[in-house]
């Protein structure tokens, strides 16, 4: 309650603030204020989805040019149209510069070039098409907020207007930062294929938040027009660019409200010595920026939490509770036929037939290479076979996207833990519930709350983490993490569970207590488990059929006592007996 | 359309072509092996050019004051290398992130060391010589000659020597190269210095033909990015890129306006990264 008085006190103090500074420095404000808008978008983009884009004046400068050319040649609306247009347009174009680059088959690296480079055709734009743009001399003369003779905006109203509307702006942003969808885009920054076997559409998520900073840039840079009422490329260009990451990168990129504030600070000190002194103070800014990326990579306000008290830290907390109707609709068995999986000339699985019948644990066996890992990734779609069919009860899964094999109800669990070492461990399990039942875009308006199966509960349990719930996952340990990343997989209680060497790292005595509780969980749930698993003592204990691959072929199906006296498999494992 | 007008504008293109390799192959070169781009390339090249006024101001010879700068490349990068690649080694993005602060830096240096007036270097080889009846400027020849001659040195020591074994295996998992003998560090200082020093001579061959000042860079900026974004980290690709851009620019540039042209190559480089299945892990996500 206290913080959010704070918050809001801190809100409208900035457009107060232009009240008082009067009509220079007041309008100074304001400009800057939209420049922390844009820089709050950034981070956004950056600190969370961990989006680079070195061309994010691009988006700025899109909804200044369009204001600007509106306001001016359209009379009564324009300037209105213009602000609505300017985020518009910005937004199309973010949607198609997201739409070639962050479908997931471009490293980061290349695609903040390709932003730089989009900025450079932006600049060369404006310059060259000079009837629209005004070319080099820019558009002057640009009208204040206005709706034409109705209302026109003096000095006063027009900043308190503009810096009421960043603030909001700001709010905004910080809102989706902070909420599940935030969370969702940290965990597909470090674990993207995690986050879609978690049911998340993660291209579509990190195409639809880059749009969205797009569209807030946009809205910034349209409000900027009326505001300084002239544009011309040097204001917004190259130099626009590099200050926005540096803000962004200085501040926090994973806090939105610090690349706001030290946008607006660093623009004053720039504007102070903008005359006597540019040249060496843009030397230090260079400076300064490349210490911080040296040697606080997480930007000045992580720097500072990270020193905080624990009791002053900001904390998040989420609402774990039980689910009381399960989502499952038990009893439905998986049927795969003819599963190839091709790599270049090489097989790993060939022509694999498998049935997983509902209320038991099917062991996966067979030596290194015999296509284990392979099998549960063509069935989670993570790497999609080249031919073969399944589905699971009426659900055709073939061709399917892992997420939506996830909506569908087959969960999974990959051999090494994969789960968000930034978020807490409460984050990680109601990021896993949540995607399965909730739209991505409603997790904005999603609070902190998860009700997670009896069954995560049990497994939370009997490895030691129902205490550990709001720890950050980065600080668990590797068995610990195999435990979380278990529980996830069972938060929505799944028809299908896929599970890749899911005790490896625990204790003996762990691996037990894992080893009965599936066996139990899949009789009761009457669901199907699949694991992957080298450990006879589990599979002697859960097993309730054991398939044997080799080099990619089936080669026994069975209980586990039957595979235990077939003698191909003892000759697969051990070679021949004499 | 005559023979002659074929010849020059084909001249024109391999010379446009043969710059932003240069600089794009020691892109290339980098990006494979680090990851990373150095997006102070632009100011390295500018680096080049003002090491070659400042060697002509000196009463060097012209060829002297390209070798200094080929030096002050080397010297640079290695610098760059040790000072701040390899401690973000293992964040390609903040590496990306300290070249740019570094070109922040350098042009600023230069712009209060210089002054932000433009300087001119005179042509060392005014002149044309006559090709099949066009008239090509004889400078320009010996710049596609030099930069043919050294792209050409750098893929002989890639592919001909272990060198080029070591750049892949260190590219494909440093750490396992490590085990089997390769320097990846030593490795990972040489390429970088040696694409630093691509980035000066490029800067310093360009010099007598554009003005030189501390923003020179940008103008070459835009297309050699394009490069390496529709080449990628592979040399070979990059020099096949690079002539493709060139053909692009020019002849949009002939036929239309430059406008047109640089809107050209940038759609091309949203093609080829729309339609380009470039992750090798293969999974889906």
């Amino acid at each position: 309650m206290i913080r959010r008085l704070i918050g809001l006190l801190a809100m409208a103090a900035v457009p107060l603030t232009t009240l008082f500074l009067g009509n220079y420095q007041g309008g100074l404000l304001a400009q800057f204020a939209l420049y922390g808008v844009a820089t709050a978008a950034l981070a956004l983009c950056w600190g969370s989805a961990g989006i680079l884009s070195l061309g994010h004046a691009v988006s700025f400068g899109i909804g200044a040019y369009v204001a600007a050319w509106c306001g001016i040649n359209i009379p009564n609306i324009g300037t209105l149209l213009g602000i609505l247009l300017g985020g518009l347009v910005a937004g199309l174009v973010s949607l198609l510069v997201g739409f070639v680059g962050l479908r997931g088959r471009v490293d980061g690296v290349t695609f903040a070039l390709l932003t730089f480079v989009l900025l450079f055709g932006a600049i060369e734009v404006v310059n060259q098409l000079t009837p629209i743009t005004g070319g080099f001399n820019g558009l002057a003369g640009i009208p204040s907020l206005n709706l034409g003779e109705l209302w026109q905006a003096d000095n006063t109203t027009q900043r308190v207007v503009v810096t009421t509307a960043a603030v909001g702006l700001l709010w905004i942003l910080s809102r989706v930062a902070r909420s599940p969808l935030g969370g969702v885009l940290v965990l597909s920054k470090t674990h993207p294929i995690r986050a879609a076997s978690s049911g998340y559409n993660v291209p579509a998520i990190r195409i639809g938040i880059f749009a969205f900073a797009g569209v807030v840039t946009g809205i910034a840079g349209a409000l900027f027009s009326p505001q300084t009422q002239f544009v011309a490329p040097d204001q917004i260009g190259l130099a626009l660019a590099t200050n926005f990451v540096i803000w962004a990168m200085i501040g926090s990129r994973t806090s939105v409200v610090m690349g706001f504030v030290t946008a607006i600070v660093v623009s004053f000190i720039t504007f102070e010595l903008a005359d006597k002194l540019l040249s060496v103070w843009l030397l230090v800014m260079g400076i300064i920026f490349v210490a911080t990326v040296l040697l606080i990579p997480d930007g000045l306000a992580e720097a500072v939490v990270k020193r905080l008290p624990e009791a002053w830290r900001p904390r998040r907390p989420v609402i774990l509770t039980v689910a009381n109707q399960p989502d499952a609709r038990p009893g439905q068995s998986l049927e795969a036929k003819g599963i190839t999986c091709m790599f270049g000339s090489f097989a790993a699985v060939s022509d694999v037939d498998i049935e997983i019948a509902s209320g038991g644990v099917h062991c996966l066996i067979g030596p290194n290479g015999a296509g284990k890992s392979t099998m549960l990734n063509a069935l989670s779609g993570t790497v999609p076979p080249t031919k073969g069919s399944w589905h699971i009860g009426e659900t055709e899964l073939t061709r399917m996207r892992p997420w939506q094999i996830a909506r569908a109800g087959v969960a999974r669990k990959f051999q090494a833990p994969a789960i968000a070492p930034d978020l807490t461990v409460a984050q990680n399990l109601a990021l896993a519930r949540l995607g399965v039942t909730v739209h991505p875009f409603a997790l904005i308006f999603h609070p902190w709350r998860a009700d997670l199966s009896s069954t995560a509960w049990r497994i939370l349990e009997a490895g030691g983490l129902v205490a550990l719930v709001d720890l950050q996952a980065g600080r668990l340990s590797h068995g610990q993490r195999q435990v979380l990343e278990l529980a996830m997989t069972f938060a929505s209680r799944p028809n299908l569970v896929l599970l890749d060497e899911p005790t490896a790292g625990m204790t003996a005595a762990e691996t037990a207590a894992i080893a009965g509780l599936l066996r139990e969980e899949a009789a009761a749930l009457d669901i199907a488990i699949v694991v992957v698993e080298h450990d006879m003592a589990l599979i002697r204990t859960a097993a309730s059929a054991v398939t044997v691959l080799q080099g990619g072929r089936v080669l026994a199906t069975g209980t586990v006592q039957d595979i235990e006296n077939n003698a191909d498999v003892t000759r697969a494992y051990v070679g021949e007996q004499p | 359309m005559d023979f002659t007008f074929l010849v020059d504008q084909g001249l024109g293109i391999v010379a446009t072509a043969s710059v932003s390799a240069l600089v794009a192959t020691g892109l290339a070169m980098s990006f494979r092996l680090m990851g990373i781009i150095n997006l102070a390339s632009a100011d390295f090249m500018m680096v080049g050019a003002y090491t070659l006024v400042t060697s002509l101001a000196l009463g060097l010879p012209f060829v002297a004051g390209v070798l200094s700068a080929c030096i002050v490349g080397l010297v640079l990068g290695a610098l760059t290398e040790v000072a701040l690649l390899r401690r973000l080694s293992r964040a390609p993005e903040l590496a990306i992130l300290a070249t740019f602060g570094l070109g922040i830096i350098i042009r600023q240096l230069v712009e209060i060391v210089y002054g932000k007036t433009y300087q001119n270097v005179p042509n060392p080889l005014p002149g044309a010589v006559d090709i099949v009846g066009a008239a090509f400027p004889i400078y320009r020849l010996v710049l596609i000659a030099v930069s043919v001659t050294v792209i050409g040195g750098v893929l002989l020591v890639l592919t001909r020597t272990s060198i080029g074994v070591k750049v892949r295996a260190v590219a494909a998992d440093s750490a396992l190269a490590e085990t089997l003998g390769v320097r990846s560090g030593g490795l990972k200082l040489m390429i970088f210095a040696t694409s630093t020093a691509l980035a000066c001579l490029a800067g310093s061959l360009i010099a007598p033909l554009t003005s030189v000042g501390p923003g020179m860079g940008n103008a070459y900026l835009f297309v050699m990015f394009v490069v390496v974004i529709v080449g990628g980290a592979r040399v070979g690709m990059v020099l096949v890129a690079a002539l493709a851009t060139a053909i692009v620019q020019n002849v949009v540039t002939l036929a239309i306006d430059s406008l047109v042209a640089k809107l050209a190559i940038l759609t091309m480089a949203f093609i080829v990264l729309a339609t380009s299945q470039r992750t090798t892990k293969g999974a889906v996500v």
